[in-house]
């Protein structure tokens, strides 16, 4: 298994330079934006990556690869879910690193700290992402898929920020409060727990949907 | 003699084609060519074997195993080549064959090296820009350094040059020395079986037309030439396919003793060519 993922990296060596220059780019353009800087440099990293790696799967018709090596095609669909959370892990480094190089040299620069609440948030996001995206990728391939990815990004952006309010007007106020009565209430060790549960859930669900589709896929 | 492919009753439907009850039999320590025309079933076959696509119905066995229950055991001991570049043309050769070679529970370094410096292959050169035939070879070595006791070979030969096709082949008869190795090999240069097949399958629009020893073929197949006149219906039913000219006409038939009695010295029957008793089951009794 993780000789498919250590493949998945080897394979965008390029794309890893490119990544460092994409996240100091971001980390420029989210200037005075506090932990937001963090979370959109590292979650687009690691979805980037993610994304390409399904993208050269596809193009070099490995399926038909993999599947006539000794590799059961369980292996196939966990190792990619494995490899979001390194995917994850190499771009919180890459960010780290990028902070650390900015604080040395001095520059005029202002980097958001890594912090352990940005860190969730960093997974949490890319669970979520590759938990709706993965099933669809194992059903049709990256090519298809990208109609489909196109229109989750969006979906979620459109329903977070214009539907959602829209349709629950004033009433949206009332969740938030909710939510953050109900979030207060409880210590940030039991949230995070909860969250945890949650994601582990979720990701293990989509993983099973994700199996039985790969499972009769015909190449 | 125990069997490395054994194939029986196998179905599997697509739109607009069919593969339809097809069995046969490999034989350990042989070579058997598949042919037929494009279209025919070649490669579903071979992907049905490789559990790449899923059977409708039937049963494959290799080694004796269930090609699906005992899957990684199965591929464990199979090396393939495909018609085409599977591999990540990102990587070069020796990436490439250290995400492949943890796979394998026998793979041998020593052996792949053997092999990349036999083939002359660049190791730090990236795939994609390995000309058509080192890919090929690339395949070959990789196929043949896990001591794998059967290869299956889909459309190997296709697209390369004479001279790599037959270094191809000569690295097969001499794997083939091996007794315990076997090799599946589908093809539509029938040419290249001529040569080196022990077996002839022979799959025509989903269904086997024969599965047997390439000696007997030539044997029973004949090919019949010889003035118009001399057709009757006796002797016509004999045809697999015809072809009739002008004046003379061109048959093939599946028994030549049959046909040399019927007609006597007034025909000549030649042996035919692997491609011969394709193109005229191919086409049956239109006009080849």
């Amino acid at each position: 298994m993780f000789n498919l993922i250590f493949k998945d990296i080897l394979i965008q060596r390029k794309s890893l330079l490119f990544g460092v220059i994409y996240v100091f780019v971001l980390i420029l353009c989210f200037q005075d934006t506090g932990i937001t800087m963090f979370l959109t440099s590292a979650i687009g990293f690691s979805y980037m990556m993610i994304q390409s790696a399904c993208a050269y799967d596809d193009k070099n018709k490995s399926d038909i690869l993999l599947n006539s090596l000794p590799i059961s095609r369980n292996t196939i669909v966990v190792s990619k879910y494995v490899s979001a959370f390194v995917f994850s892990g190499i771009s919180i480094v890459v960010y780290s690193l990028l902070t650390v190089i900015i604080n040395l040299l001095k520059l005029p620069i202002k980097v958001s700290p890594i912090t352990l609440e940005g860190v969730i948030g960093i997974l949490f996001a890319i669970v979520l992402m590759c938990g709706i995206y993965f099933p669809v990728y194992f059903k049709i391939g990256y090519i298809k898929s990208k109609v489909y990815n196109f229109i989750l990004i969006f979906g979620i952006l459109f329903l977070t920020t214009t539907l959602l309010p829209a349709i629950l007007g004033d009433k949206s106020k009332v969740i938030i409060q909710i939510l953050t009565k109900f979030f207060s209430s409880q210590s940030d060790l039991i949230i995070a727990i909860k969250m945890l549960i949650l994601i582990i859930l979720f990701f293990s669900i989509s993983c099973m949907i994700s199996l039985n589709i790969y499972r009769k896929r015909e190449f | 003699m125990s069997a490395v492919i054994e194939i029986k009753n196998l179905k599997k439907s697509f739109d607009g084609f069919s593969l339809n009850n097809i069995s046969f039999t490999l034989e350990k320590g042989y070579i058997m060519g598949f042919i037929g025309p494009n279209g025919a079933g070649k490669s579903t076959t071979i992907k049905l074997i490789m559990n790449l696509i899923k059977k409708d119905d039937g049963e494959i066995k290799i080694f004796g195993l269930d090609n699906i229950r005992y899957e990684k055991e199965v591929k464990n001991r199979i090396g393939f080549v495909y018609d085409e570049n599977y591999f990540y043309e990102e990587l070069t050769v020796t990436e490439m064959k250290n995400v492949i070679s943890p796979f394998y529970k026998k793979w041998s370094d020593n052996v792949f090296n053997k092999y990349i410096r036999e083939f002359s292959l660049p190791k730090d050169k990236k795939i994609k820009e390995l000309s058509k035939g080192m890919k090929m070879k690339f395949a070959i070595a990789v196929a043949l350094s896990h001591d794998a006791e059967l290869f299956i070979m889909d459309e190997p030969t296709s697209g390369l040059d004479p001279i790599i096709r037959s270094e191809l082949l000569d690295i097969l008869s001499y794997l083939i020395q091996d007794e315990n190795k076997s090799v599946f090999f589908s093809t539509h240069i029938t040419s290249d079986l001529d040569k080196i097949a022990d077996y002839i399958t022979f799959i025509n629009k989903g269904s086997i037309v024969f599965s047997c020893p390439k000696d007997d073929i030539l044997e029973n197949y004949g090919l019949v030439k010889g003035p118009k006149e001399l057709i009757n219906s006796d002797v016509r039913k004999h045809f697999i396919g015809i072809k009739e000219k002008q004046f003379g006409f061109e048959a093939l038939t599946d028994n030549r003793q049959q046909v040399r009695r019927i007609l006597g010295d007034g025909a000549i029957i030649d042996k035919p060519s692997l491609d011969d008793i394709m193109l005229y089951y191919a086409r049956g009794s239109q006009n080849v």
